[in-house]
């Protein structure tokens, strides 16, 4: 009898809440704080009637978890955030304080924020996907309305994955699609200059090729991390899909702590079928920190360890090796030049060769291109004989630029000589970063 | 001088082997130390001399062919009180600093009464800052590195002054910076910018770890200060190794004083093993 009234209390009280929450949202939509600076108030707001609910928030709202403060890493890491909510909310059900009321309005409109945002970044995509989405909006609204919090939070989290979904398909359809006549013009301005810095593979004698499959292999081990990788990833997409289809590739964004921080795609996950190469992609950590390090995602096999080390000791990222006629070491580009922009703004801005971020991508899936149409002897000769492929691989030599990639390994405690003069002085320089996360590595007076 | 980077050892320690019980009870002093217990002071200052003269150049670095540990000679002079003057340079956070400090703790004690030590845990903090995440090597950062702190401890000596310079606490923010005058004999060493770094009267430079700090892994400061007097254990052949080649360092500006000291076997058996393999010419690796 007693139990069954505090439930019933507590299912008015989440009504109450929802409802609190409807209306609040409507009068004040223009002012509503971002998502993560709403759990953020969350958290304060509950520290003192629930430290459990403060904890699990406190996780949710962890920079690591976000690309800024209304938009939450891709699937799956961003999840988290939802996650961290649902345990929040079942922690707040059964108190009746006023500052619980207002801790679960801010908590269930950040989640359904945060889904409306991915819902609207991926318009355009599949309509029956993005119906999916907010359908699951609608049913996360009535299960607020009816009390269940949590599964309304889970409702939320369900817009948000199948949002993102579509919002993958929409910009993968469009990277692996980009029009040839603006990729070509967009590539011959980053010819046309030195502004890219471009920067060349390692050229290696013609004997010993790397086959997998009867047919010459691409190598890449990267680090889902590492934003030197999350440049580069632009430009291989576009290039490999010249030779074959990619499919099941997904959002993913390089880790906040390593600036910039670029959104890009992960290789963990996809597949690709080409009748001209194979492409061996394997992305050993994932972007979610797991201290002392990151969370390691694949392995390398022993051979490929091999190739690795005999290539580049320093192991850095990204890696790739063409057939073993070239070797990358480095993106061919900075990643500077695609920072701060959304998935949907530089996929779109693949039709326009004017855009900077454009040329940055199309220079280094023309580089990608010339290097494979080498390893593939000039197939298929629909991709290789064009003008601006064979431009590239006349180019292939002469790109001395710095392109982009990690600094040398921090070395505090070591003799001390700077990474980056380090780097400046090996034959293979890489572009150094002021970043004050790796100045403080090299405990800096 | 030689300037080469580091490779770091792997060290994933638990979070429950920090030894909490022992920070607990004392205040902790503005580094992220405390002070450290008596019984620690007590056996890491009184290394018996035969143990060191058993160790000799033990199993620490030699900074002439390590890429981790590097030394510099020059002819500068930095002196405090009439005394040649010994600075150190370290990070509380800095596990390299954290095994060195063993090593220097035992040598400056044998030149005169060493008091006010501070026990510091590394912590976590070098993890995050030497985190790459685009190199596929597992990150080596030696979490939780068990180490002394001279910041406020006070030594005195008829040969030799002592100053200790931390610049950053245990989470990384900024405590001291050297004097203008050390800062000058540090970069006449060659050791500017640079930590864990050993100045020994401005004619001697150390940088670097002496040994690898994965030796103190899950290791207490009571477990690392009582192993120093056993000449066969791995961390006393390491710290006692690296003490009695900082003693020789030493003896060389207090001009072979106390005879005692400087005369010993295991003191001449470092010198002998790095001082004095040194090019006699101009000194090493000019910087750059």
């Amino acid at each position: 009898m007693i139990r069954a009234a505090a439930s019933a209390r507590r299912t008015a009280l989440a009504v109450a809440f929802f409802c609190a929450v409807l209306s609040g949202s409507a009068s004040a939509a223009g002012a509503a704080p971002a998502p993560r600076d709403a759990l953020q108030l969350a958290v304060r707001e509950v520290r003192a009637l629930s430290p459990q609910a403060s904890a699990a928030l406190a996780q949710g709202t962890a920079a690591s978890l976000w690309i800024n403060a209304r938009v939450a890493d891709a699937p799956p890491y961003g999840r988290s955030v939802f996650t961290a909510s649902g345990h929040a909310v079942g922690d707040l059900t059964g108190l009746s304080a006023l500052g619980a009321r207002t801790a679960a309005e801010q908590i269930l409109a950040a989640d359904r924020a945060l889904a409306e945002d991915a819902i609207a970044q991926a318009r355009g995509a599949s309509a029956a996907r993005l119906a999916g989405a907010r359908q699951a909006v609608s049913t996360g609204n009535r299960q607020a309305r009816a009390g269940h919090l949590s599964a309304a939070v889970d409702s939320y989290a369900e817009a948000w994955q199948s949002a993102y979904a579509a919002l993958a398909q929409l910009v993968a359809g469009k990277v692996t699609r980009v029009p040839s006549g603006a990729l070509e013009a967009a590539a011959e301005q980053a010819l046309s200059t030195t502004r890219f810095g471009m920067a060349g593979p390692v050229i290696q004698q013609p004997s010993n090729p790397l086959i997998a499959g009867g047919k010459p292999e691409v190598f890449y081990a990267g680090s889902e991390a590492c934003p030197f990788c999350g440049v580069q990833r632009w430009g291989m997409i576009i290039a490999l899909s010249q030779f074959g289809t990619f499919s099941d590739l997904h959002l993913m964004q390089s880790i906040f702590t390593n600036r910039p921080q670029v959104r890009t795609f992960t290789f963990f996950g996809s597949s690709y079928r080409s009748a001209y190469i194979s492409f061996v992609p394997v992305e050993v950590w994932s972007n979610v920190p797991k201290p002392p390090g990151l969370a390691r995602l694949q392995t390398l096999t022993r051979g490929e360890s091999t190739l690795l080390h005999t290539f580049d000791p320093s192991v850095e990222t990204p890696f790739i090796d063409i057939a073993n006629r070239f070797i990358v070491d480095r993106s061919t580009v900075d990643p500077q030049l695609i920072a701060h922009k959304s998935w949907t703004q530089l996929a779109d801005g693949l039709t326009d060769p004017g855009n900077l971020s454009t040329q940055a991508i199309a220079g280094e899936a023309e580089v990608m291109t010339a290097e494979v149409c080498e390893a593939t002897g000039g197939s298929p000769q629909s991709i290789c004989s064009s003008a601006i492929v064979q431009q590239y691989e006349a180019a292939l030599p002469n790109l001395t630029g710095r392109g982009g990639s990690c600094p040398a390994p921090p070395s505090p405690g070591g003799p001390g000589a700077p990474p980056a003069r380090d780097a400046a002085a090996s034959p293979h320089a890489r572009a150094a970063r002021p970043d004050p996360v790796a100045t403080a590595a090299h405990c800096g007076v | 001088m030689r300037r080469l980077p580091v490779v770091c050892g792997a060290l994933l320690l638990a979070l429950a082997l920090v030894p909490a019980a022992q920070t607990a009870q004392a205040a902790p002093r503005s580094d992220g130390s405390t002070p450290a217990p008596a019984q620690v002071t007590q056996l890491v200052t009184g290394v018996p001399a035969s143990t060191l003269n058993q160790v000799g150049a033990g199993d620490s670095r030699n900074p002439i062919t390590s890429q981790d540990f590097g030394i510099s000679k020059r002819n500068g002079r930095l002196t405090s009180d009439g005394k040649p003057e010994v600075v150190v340079v370290a990070l509380a956070w800095c596990p390299h600093c954290a095994a060195n400090s063993w090593g220097l703790a035992v040598a400056l004690s044998r030149f005169g009464t060493l008091t006010g030590l501070g026990a510091v845990n590394t912590g976590t903090y070098f993890c995050k800052v030497a985190e790459d995440p685009c190199n596929l090597n597992p990150l080596y950062c030696f979490p939780y590195t068990d180490g002394l702190s001279f910041l406020g401890a006070s030594y005195s000596s008829p040969y030799i002054s002592f100053a200790s310079v931390v610049l950053q606490d245990v989470n990384g923010r900024n405590l001291q910076k050297p004097t203008r005058r050390e800062e000058r004999s540090l970069f006449t060493v060659h050791l500017a910018h640079t930590a864990p770094a050993l100045d020994i009267g401005g004619a001697w430079g150390f940088n670097g770890s002496g040994y690898d700090p994965g030796t103190l892994a899950h290791k207490s400061w009571s477990q690392i200060a009582g192993s120093l007097a056993n000449a066969h254990n791995r961390i006393a052949r390491e710290v006692d190794g690296l003490a009695n080649l900082w003693t020789a360092a030493i003896c060389t500006v207090t001009k072979g004083r106390p005879g005692t000291v400087c005369r010993s076997r295991g003191v001449q058996a470092a010198a002998a093993a790095v001082l004095r393999k040194l090019p006699s010419g101009p000194p090493p690796g000019p910087p750059s």
